[in-house]
């Protein structure tokens, strides 16, 4: 099993709490012809059900802001005929946004704690309040305060970082109305703080970077009054791009993982590209297991000590992510088949080969590694839809081999203004 | 007794040190008040997550929590959540104070006492109402400073009214070896550590100028006889 750290970086009421409860309220559920869905603990399940409830009912105050660090876990379980798989795990921590923004807080061991996760996390997300953002865009003084103060602990975060980062704006539906995505994305691009991270990060392996306009309640719920209070509207609650960074998740630690593995070793790497060749065609029918696992364990006996010591020395964190060198060579492979299927999907041009595609993985799930690809063929869908309907999304997209985004031409800081 | 830097108490609860943790329109969970040596060691974060009152309703009962902490040791907490409302700044009691996201504003007041003290709530309960009447001090500043890094204001300990432990004292007298280094220890109504010295207690002072008449007297006898 894969074992992720994912963190909501945020100020207090950007709404991590909340957007972690809703997604968690949109994927405990298989949607649609989806084959995975999320699965947690029954502490963890009925807090986020209590808060999700407690922001969805009408009656109710919104949750009280959180004050104490937890942290919680969720499963992905994929569903097949051959039985369930939980091939990956996310971390998650909850905190105050005191964190963030408080200096004395930082003396605190609790809180202390709290940053050290973030900055280990193997995955960012950064939450961008949308009242703040609303408040920018009609030149009202918080706004100015939300620029200056409020995003810049975690700007400051995310540059002491290596791993994917995205931007999420929260409370889209206050801003869905009156402006587009592209304002917000030529708001925050003007922010030299804001365009000058972006900028730094091209340079780093993590992968492109989105802005992700998320709603935690949906269109109509809820809307600011002049006092600048929230008031629920009585509409019943409905998330939406909720899924679409977690969606994001695996895509990005896996173009992390095989760009770090790139600078660790490509000598290594090579190898085992060689060993997959010989094991796999390109639409993974089921005559070719057999031979992939025979390719698997030679290539754990001849490689993995050898990677391993080369992890370990150049890139610790990294290597922290598999526990064992079973686990690393599972991990290595499938980042390798991952790039492999990237690359003939796009030559195949995609969507048409994805039905075939995902009917073929589904048939032949049998283990941990192909029950992750069918996930990830999934997330790929869900990443396909928002990026034809957000195409202004894209912040940043350095060109990767295996990315996808060779045939993409937006999102450069070239057309910043 | 001076807290320690483990905190560890020799098991007396006769100090207890107000506090009271809350938040504002934009700044998020913070102490209003704290012990004052906490502050000027940067430690008084801790009383935000520590006074955590979970799942209880608010207004809460009052309760009890223990605590183990790296740079104090064990601190008892006592206390209690209630509505922070306008009241706290000026206004009306019936209008609850809302945070920049529309969310109600709670206010955690009570007493941290250094060491293990359970069941100590009982004797102590009784000194929230004046907790509260020094946080009603100090929770206007706090509501309208926008200063991230402000400290909390300063807070000095209280003794435990009723029997003290030093016969011949006088309730909510300072005896030299209770009073920790460099601190003043206010009436039993408790206030903040302002700089300025108090009045001592009228009793005191007419013991005072009794015991000088009576000395006085005694001279003048001594010196007649002499004479004689």
């Amino acid at each position: 099993m894969t074992n992720i750290n994912v963190h909501a970086l945020g100020p207090s009421g950007s709404g991590k709490t909340v957007f972690m409860a809703a997604m968690y309220r949109q994927l405990r559920i298989k949607r649609g012809n989806a084959d995975f869905y999320l699965k947690t603990d029954h502490a963890t399940a009925v807090h986020m059900n209590s808060v999700f409830n407690a922001v969805a009912n009408p009656q109710e105050e919104w949750p009280a802001s959180t004050r104490v660090p937890s942290e919680w876990a969720w499963g992905l379980t994929v569903t097949t005929p051959s039985g369930d798989f939980e091939p990956l795990k996310v971390k998650h921590v909850d905190y105050p946004g005191a964190v963030l923004t408080a200096p004395r807080a930082a003396e605190d061991e609790r809180f202390q704690k709290v940053i050290g996760q973030l900055k280990s996390a193997h995955a960012l997300l950064v939450l961008l309040d949308g009242a703040g953002v609303l408040a920018c865009l009609r030149g009202e003084p918080q706004g100015r305060r939300f620029l200056d103060f409020e995003l810049s602990g975690s700007l400051e975060l995310v540059q002491q970082t290596r791993c994917p980062v995205h931007f999420a704006v929260t409370k889209w539906d206050l801003l869905e109305d009156d402006h587009s995505l592209q304002e917000v994305r030529d708001l925050l691009l003007g922010d030299d703080n804001f365009r000058d991270l972006i900028q730094g990060r091209f340079e780093t392996p993590a992968g492109p970077i989105r802005l992700i306009p998320v709603s935690s309640v949906g269109n109509g719920f809820a809307a600011i009054q002049p006092n600048g209070q929230m008031e629920k509207l009585g509409q019943p609650a409905r998330p939406y791009n909720v899924e679409v960074p977690f969606a994001y998740l695996l895509h990005d630690h896996i173009t992390h993982v095989h760009a770090e593995l790139q600078n660790a070793d490509q000598g290594l790497l090579n190898r085992v590209q060689r060993h997959l060749r010989i094991a796999e065609t390109s639409d993974l029918t089921g005559r070719n297991t057999g031979r992939l696992v025979l390719a698997r364990e030679l290539t754990r006996r001849a490689l993995a000590s050898r990677l391993a010591k080369s992890l370990k020395g150049k890139n610790p964190v990294l290597m922290a992510l598999f526990s064992n060198e079973n686990e690393l060579t599972d991990g290595l492979f499938f980042v390798m088949q991952e790039i492999s299927r990237r690359a003939t999907a796009l030559a195949e041009k995609r969507r048409t080969a994805e039905a075939a595609t995902i009917a073929s993985l589904r048939a032949n799930v049998h283990d941990q590694i192909s029950a992750l690809q069918l996930a990830e063929t999934q997330f790929d869908q869900i990443r396909a839809r928002f990026e034809q309907q957000y195409p202004e999304s894209l912040l940043a997209g350095p060109q990767m081999a295996g990315s996808g985004w060779e045939d993409t031409d937006q999102g450069l800081l070239a057309d910043a203004p | 007794m001076k807290p320690t830097a483990t905190g560890a108490a020799t098991g007396e609860d006769g100090h207890a040190w107000p506090f009271a943790v809350s938040r504002t329109k934009h700044k998020d969970w913070r102490p209003v008040m704290a012990p004052g040596h906490m502050i000027a060691q940067g430690g008084e974060y801790l009383l935000v997550h520590a006074s955590d009152p979970g799942d209880l309703p608010s207004p809460s009962p009052v309760f009890e929590r223990v605590v183990t902490t790296k740079r104090y040791g064990d601190l008892t907490l006592v206390a209690r959540s209630l509505p922070a409302t306008a009241d706290l700044i000026g206004g009306s009691p019936k209008e609850q104070l809302l945070d920049g996201a529309g969310r109600p504003i709670q206010l955690i007041e009570g007493l941290v006492l250094h060491g293990r003290h359970r069941d100590c709530s009982s004797r102590w309960q009784d000194q929230l109402p004046s907790v509260h009447t020094i946080a009603q001090q100090v929770f206007p500043e706090f509501w309208r400073s926008e200063d991230e890094a402000a400290p909390p204001a300063p807070s000095q300990p209280l003794t435990q009214p009723g029997p003290t432990a030093h016969p011949g004292s006088e309730p909510g007298q300072i005896t030299d070896d209770e009073v920790p280094a460099g601190s003043t220890i206010p009436a039993a109504t408790g206030r903040l550590n302002t700089g300025g010295s108090g009045k001592p207690p009228a009793r005191c002072v007419l013991m005072e100028v009794i015991a000088t008449v009576v000395g006085m007297a005694i001279l003048h006898v001594l010196i007649r006889m002499v004479r004689r």
